[in-house]
């Protein structure tokens, strides 16, 4: 093997090559903070992104989601997920992605009719054991609020 | 110069220590080509999801707050312009800033919405990061010596080093994320096979080899931890600089490389959905792990018969060039930008999809400023392959877009989106629309009709409701 080509050649020590290593790390820290975050509990379990576990046991879930509004003649609506969203929202809604899922109960919140939203997951197992039911619920702000919110 | 007389210790040569300049070429070459192509082949398709109803949510809270609601035309758009950097990058022009350019503009592309979650996407724009660190070797620097016994010149290739250690982290944690139970007792990979093509092959297996039905999954899953756990060591071990001619770490090195294969293949053939992954995986563990003479042949063989035709033309073209004033120059490459923009202008509307125009006309723009910057270095040919650079692109979009499924999967997609969210209007449109560029015997007439007859039913009850 030959050696270097000049242009090739590594950055001159001092502050060329501080900067080069101050990339080096910087990237690799990006890279390995998304698993240590994860590992570490500081992130929802749903959300395995950034973490590289590629088709983890989590992510093999099968889910049911419905979610259902009250609205201020008291009465309950269900909102039909395949309607309301796009399918691929639908699926992230199901496997219980929470920014999704706050998005989505903000987004119902919006309607002046609506006053609380529940969104109801039943997810089972790979191995076909039941996982527990979680709800996520939503109680919406008055309307003259959310009027308030929006003008500012 | 060797690490040593670089002043070089044991840690920096890990990073700075020569690696073969063939490697650092392939990977900034191939891998802004392949994203190119993945870009416009496999992703614009899927453009006609985003915004619909109103609805996004980024990947990251402050992108939320600084982009506008993501819609087809702006990720179309976006992804046009990373298939042009790309092909601008693979090509060598526009130097490193295209390539910075095309890592912002696919980052964005993946950040602007969780619809996209493939985790090799985030992973590839680490790779175009790493690729866009370090020296740029040309092609005139690994193109050295006879063909039968290449030289293999050598260059400090951090960002190569970098992208080794990335793959590190990759494959270890993946390997980390499948000790859990549920794929330890191949649960996981029972689903995963239950699905795809293999089912039927497994199945008969574990009745051939008599055993229980889990029995073999389990194996399969434990082998599968097993050979990421070994090519995460092999690309630890290829960090070592400079590489010893140790058989003990070539055949580390082999068996990584045939590991990887060998895994890979495996996982397309399960039928997953996940893009051009295997690919880029093979791709980048050629590029790291693969003899680098072996690496330096194939581009002898194709690259060096056009480059040195290429060499002779300029040598040609060169003294006419140099005669020329300052101002014949300059107005000859504001007249090639005006051609290649003419040219990519045009493209961009017969792509006949959302944003393309658009993008087009900004990747025109930055060929323009390319090409102004090189000819003020007194880079004429540089400039001048600017100008190429973006007529190849127009070419290859144009070609791409009429050769492929493109443009029907994105409007079918669309249609299919459209009906299911009861806007039938949207969805006649697409289907329409998808119908021009059907591929034969994949008409979607059936689908148009219904959507039709959803539109007329939905209009009576209209007419219905608002008469008198």
């Amino acid at each position: 093997m030959s050696s270097p080509t000049p242009d090739g050649a590594p950055p001159r020590a001092g502050w060329p090559r501080l900067a080069a290593t101050a990339a080096i790390v910087i990237l690799l820290g990006l890279q390995l903070a998304g698993p240590l975050h994860y590992y570490a509990g500081g992130r929802d379990p749903s959300d395995e992104r950034f973490a590289w576990r590629m088709f983890s046991a989590r992510r093999a879930w099968q889910c049911q989601a419905v979610a259902v509004e009250r609205l201020e003649t008291g009465a309950a609506r269900q909102v039909r997920l395949g309607r309301a969203l796009h399918p691929a929202w639908a699926g992230a809604l199901r496997l219980g992605r929470t920014p999704v899922v706050d998005a989505f109960l903000t987004d119902r919140c919006d309607a002046p009719e609506v006053v609380s939203v529940e969104l109801k997951r039943k997810c089972v197992r790979a191995d076909g054991e039941q996982v527990p039911l979680v709800v996520h619920a939503r109680a919406c702000a008055p309307w003259a609020d959310r009027l308030a919110e929006a003008s500012r | 110069m060797s690490p040593e007389r670089a002043g070089l210790g044991p840690w920096d040569r890990v990073w700075f220590g020569p690696v073969p300049a063939v490697r650092v070429l392939w990977l900034q070459r191939l891998v802004p080509l392949a994203v190119a192509l993945d870009a416009w082949l496999l992703m614009i398709p899927h453009g006609g999801r985003y915004g619909v109803g109103g609805f996004n949510v980024a990947h990251f809270a402050w992108l939320e707050a600084l982009q506008p609601l993501p819609s087809p035309a702006l990720y179309v758009g976006l992804l046009t312009l990373v298939g042009a950097l790309g092909l601008a990058a693979a090509l060598g022009v526009g130097g490193r800033a295209s390539l910075l350019l095309l890592l912002v503009t696919y980052t964005w592309s993946w950040a602007m919405s969780l619809l996209d979650s493939y985790q090799h996407h985030y992973f590839l724009s680490l790779v175009l990061a790493a690729a866009a660190l370090g020296p740029r070797p040309t092609l005139r620097d690994v193109l050295r010596g006879p063909l039968r016994r290449p030289e293999v010149p050598c260059v400090s290739g951090w960002g190569l080093a970098l992208l080794t250690a990335m793959l590190v982290v990759l494959y270890a944690f993946t390997a980390v994320t499948k000790l859990e139970e549920g794929w330890r007792d191949g649960q996981v990979l029972t689903r995963l096979i239950e699905t795809g093509p293999l089912a039927e092959p497994l199945t008969e297996l574990t009745r051939a080899l008599a055993l229980a039905p889990d029995q073999l999954a389990t194996w399969l899953a434990r082998g599968v931890v097993a050979a990421q756990v070994l090519i995460a060591f092999g690309y630890l071990a290829s960090l070592w600089r400079p590489m010893p001619h140790r058989l003990s770490l070539r055949v580390l090195r082999a068996l990584t490389l045939a590991t990887v294969v060998a895994f890979h293949m495996g996982a397309e053939r399960l039928g997953l959905r996940i893009g051009w992954f295997s690919g880029y995986a093979v791709g980048l563990a050629i590029v790291v792990l693969a003899p680098p003479r072996l690496l330096t042949l194939p581009t002898q063989l194709v690259l060096q018969p056009p480059a040195r035709l290429l060499d002779r033309l300029m040598a040609r073209v060169r003294r006419p060039l140099r005669r020329l004033t300052p101002s014949w120059r300059w107005a000859l490459v504001l007249g090639a930008a005006v051609v290649a923009r003419l040219l990519l202008h045009r493209a961009g509307r017969a792509a006949d999809l959302p944003g393309a125009a658009d993008a087009l006309d900004l990747f025109a723009a930055w060929m323009a400023l390319v090409m102004m910057l090189q000819l003020a270095r007194d880079r004429l040919l540089a400039a001048a392959s600017a100008a190429l650079a973006a007529a190849l692109v127009a070419v290859t979009l144009t070609q791409g877009l009429e050769r492929s499924t493109v443009r029907f999967d994105y409007y079918r997609f669309v249609g299919r989106d459209a009906m299911r969210v009861g806007d039938y209007e949207a969805s006649v449109a697409a289907y329409e629309r998808a119908e021009r560029y059907a591929p034969e015997g994949q008409s979607r007439a059936r689908q148009l009709e219904r959507a039709r007859q959803a539109l007329a039913r939905e209009e009576a009850r209209n007419a219905r409701a608002l008469s008198p």
